[in-house]
C-alpha cells in the first residue's frame, strides 16, 4: 500500500525521536520494557502527539480500559479531540466492563479474533497509526508463545497502518530477540539507579529509519502535565557572587526554591527546568568562597554546567577560575554566560573571553540572567551539548 | 561591657558550653567565642546554610517558620538560633549538656542580646 512518508514525529520528544529516527510509512516500533519500569506512558505520548497534529490513531488495548487510556492521555496534558481516536477493546471482554468503542473483541484470548478486529480497522483507517497496548498482557491471556506464533500476522497487520507501535514487557527469562527483531525499530525501557532513586531510561536497540545508531541509555521521566521528556538529573549553576546565578534559576524555573539571606545564596538555589521535551533539575551553588563545602555534594553526578561570569576583575576571574576547575576535572558540558548584559560597563561575550583565556574552548554566550527568554537559550545550549554528547 | 559581650561572657563561662558564636544569616562571623581550635569562616557560612536550608526545607508546611536547628554529634551538641533578621546565635556544646538546659541558654541568652532585635 504506497504512502507518502509519514512526517508527524512520532512522540514529539525531539530528543527522543531525533534517536529513533523518523518511521517510514508502514513502519513498525517495538517498545520492550523491563518488567521495572512501566512502558506504557510512551505509547500513550505516541498516540497524544499523533492526535495532536490532526492524524487518527487506532488504539489496541488489552491492559487497560479505554477509559483508562483516555485518562492517561489528559493526566500527561495532551488536550486532545477524540473523534480521531478508535479503540480496539481487548480489555473490556475480559474484565466485563461494558464500554463504547469503535471496535469490540468479543473473545479477548483469542488471536485470531483480536487480529481479525485489528485488521478491520486497519481497513477502515489505513492512515492512522496503531498502538497495541500491549502484546506482553495479550499473550498472557492468549498463551506464553502466542506471540512468536502469530508475530508474522502481527506485522502484516501492523505495516497496513501508516505506522505501529507496540510494546512488550520482557519477563526473564526473556527469549525475544528474535521478536524484537522483526520489527523496524526497537526501543528498550530500562530502570536505572538502586530501588529508592530509580529512574527510567530507553535506549535505542535498532532502528531501520537511522543511519547510525546511538545506543546509549538516556533517562526520562513523565510528566503530568507535559508527557514524555528526557530526564536531565542536575545541571549545576556556577560562577563568582553576584553573577547572577539565583536570578538565572528563578528565571527558567518559576516555582525555584532559594536559600537566600541578605541577598547571599548560602545554601543553593533548586529549580527545575522544562521545555523542548527535556526536563532539568537545577542546582545553583553558592558564590562565595566561605560556602566552598557546600560545593562538592551539589557538583555531585551534574552531567552539566553553566558557568556565569559578570565582570573582568581580576578577583571575581580568579574566582570563576577556582569554581571552573572545580567542574573541569569532573569532565562535564560546559556552557559560559556573560552576564549582567543589559547593563552598561559590563563586558561582553568577547570581552570576557580575551580576559579569562581559560574558556577558549567552550562557547561564551551573552545573557541578562533576570530574563527568562535570555536565560533559557544559554541552558538550551548546554541541554544540546548534553543531549548531543555523553549520555545523561 | 556591652550587652552582648556581656551575654557571650556568660555563655562561655557555662559548665559543659565549648563555645559561643554570632554569626549574620548570610554566613559571616561576627563575635566568636571558642576554647578551641576551629575555623571561624566555616562555622559561620555553614551554619547560616542549615539553618536556612532547614527553614526551605519545611517552608509551606511549618507555619510559624523555623528558628532553631539542633545538631547532635557524637560529642557534643549544637544549637542554631535566630536572633533577628539578621544573626544567628551559635552555641557549641558537649553532649553531656541535656537538650532542655542548652535551649535554656540559647533562650536567655536570646533575651539578653535584644539589641540585635531591632537591627
Amino acid at each position: 500500500m504506497p504512502r507518502e512518508q509519514v512526517r508527524t514525529p512520532l512522540f514529539g520528544v525531539p530528543p527522543l525521536d531525533a534517536l529513533v529516527g523518523h518511521p517510514k510509512a508502514g513502519g513498525t516500533l517495538l517498545v520492550r520494557s523491563d518488567p521495572r519500569v512501566d512502558g506504557t506512558p510512551l505509547l500513550t505520548q505516541a498516540a497524544g502527539n499523533t492526535l495532536a497534529s490532526g492524524q487518527a490513531v487506532v488504539y489496541a488495548t488489552t491492559a487497560r480500559s479505554p477509559q483508562n487510556v483516555r485518562d492517561n492521555l489528559e493526566e500527561m496534558g495532551f488536550s486532545v479531540p477524540y473523534d480521531e481516536l478508535y479503540f480496539v477493546d481487548a480489555h473490556s471482554g475480559v474484565f466485563t466492563q461494558g464500554e463504547e468503542a469503535a471496535y469490540r473483541v468479543q473473545e479477548p484470548g483469542s488471536i485470531d479474533a483480536l487480529l481479525a478486529v485489528i485488521k478491520r480497522a486497519a481497513h477502515d483507517h489505513p492512515d492512522a497509526t496503531l498502538i497495541i497496548d500491549s502484546l506482553g498482557h495479550w499473550a498472557t491471556s492468549a498463551g506464553s508463545n502466542a506471540v512468536d506464533i502469530a508475530i508474522d500476522d502481527i506485522l502484516a497487520i501492523s505495516s497496513r497502518f501508516r505506522r505501529a507501535v507496540t510494546t512488550l514487557t520482557r519477563w526473564p527469562p526473556a527469549h525475544d530477540e528474535p521478536i524484537a527483531e522483526r520489527f523496524d525499530a526497537c526501543l528498550d525501557i530500562i530502570g536505572v539507579g538502586d530501588p529508592i532513586s530509580r529512574h527510567s531510561a530507553f535506549r535505542v536497540r535498532h532502528s531501520a529509519w537511522k543511519k547510525e545508531i546511538d545506543g546509549r541509555p538516556r533517562l526520562y521521566d513523565v510528566e503530568t502535565p507535559g508527557g514524555v521528556c528526557m530526564h536531565i538529573p542536575k545541571i549545576a549553576i556556577i560562577g563568582p557572587g553576584d553573577a547572577g546565578k539565583t536570578s538565572f534559576v528563578r528565571s527558567v524555573s518559576p516555582s525555584a526554591k532559594s536559600t537566600d539571606r541578605l541577598g547571599t545564596t548560602v545554601a543553593l538555589d533548586r529549580g527545575r527546568y522544562q521545555g523542548a521535551g527535556v526536563v532539568a533539575e537545577l542546582f545553583g551553588t553558592p558564590g562565595q568562597p566561605r560556602f566552598d563545602a557546600l560545593m562538592e555534594p551539589l557538583l555531585d553526578q551534574a552531567v552539566g554546567a553553566v558557568l556565569l561570569v559578570h565582570t573582568t576583575d581580576a578577583a571575581d576571574l580568579q574566582r570563576a577560575h577556582d569554581v571552573l576547575q572545580r567542574v573541569r576535572k569532573r569532565g562535564i558540558h560546559i556552557v559560559v554566560a556573560a552576564t549582567h548584559q543589559d547593563e552598561d560597563g559590563s563586558p561582553s561575550p568577547e570581552a570576557v573571553l580575551k580576559a579569562f583565556p581559560e574558556i577558549s574552548d567552550l562557547p561564551v554566550l551573552p545573557c541578562v540572567a533576570t530574563d527568562g527568554t535570555s536565560a533559557k537559550h544559554v541552558l538550551e545550549a548546554l541541554i544540546a551539548s548534553i543531549q548531543g554528547g555523553a549520555a545523561a | 561591657m556591652s550587652d552582648v559581650d556581656e551575654v557571650m561572657a556568660a555563655l562561655q563561662g557555662a559548665d559543659n558550653i565549648i563555645g559561643c558564636a554570632i554569626v549574620t544569616r548570610d554566613g559571616l562571623p561576627g563575635q566568636v567565642k571558642f576554647n578551641q581550635a576551629h575555623d571561624p569562616e566555616s562555622l559561620s557560612a555553614m551554619s547560616a546554610a542549615a539553618l536556612a536550608a532547614a527553614e526551605t526545607a519545611v517552608a509551606g508546611l511549618e507555619q510559624q517558620g523555623v528558628d532553631r536547628v539542633v545538631i547532635h554529634g557524637g560529642t557534643t551538641i549544637s544549637l542554631l538560633q535566630g536572633l533577628s533578621d539578621q544573626h544567628i546565635l551559635i552555641i557549641v556544646a558537649s553532649s553531656r549538656m541535656a537538650l532542655d538546659e542548652l535551649i535554656a541558654h540559647a533562650d536567655e541568652a536570646k533575651r539578653g542580646l535584644k539589641v540585635l532585635h531591632a537591627s
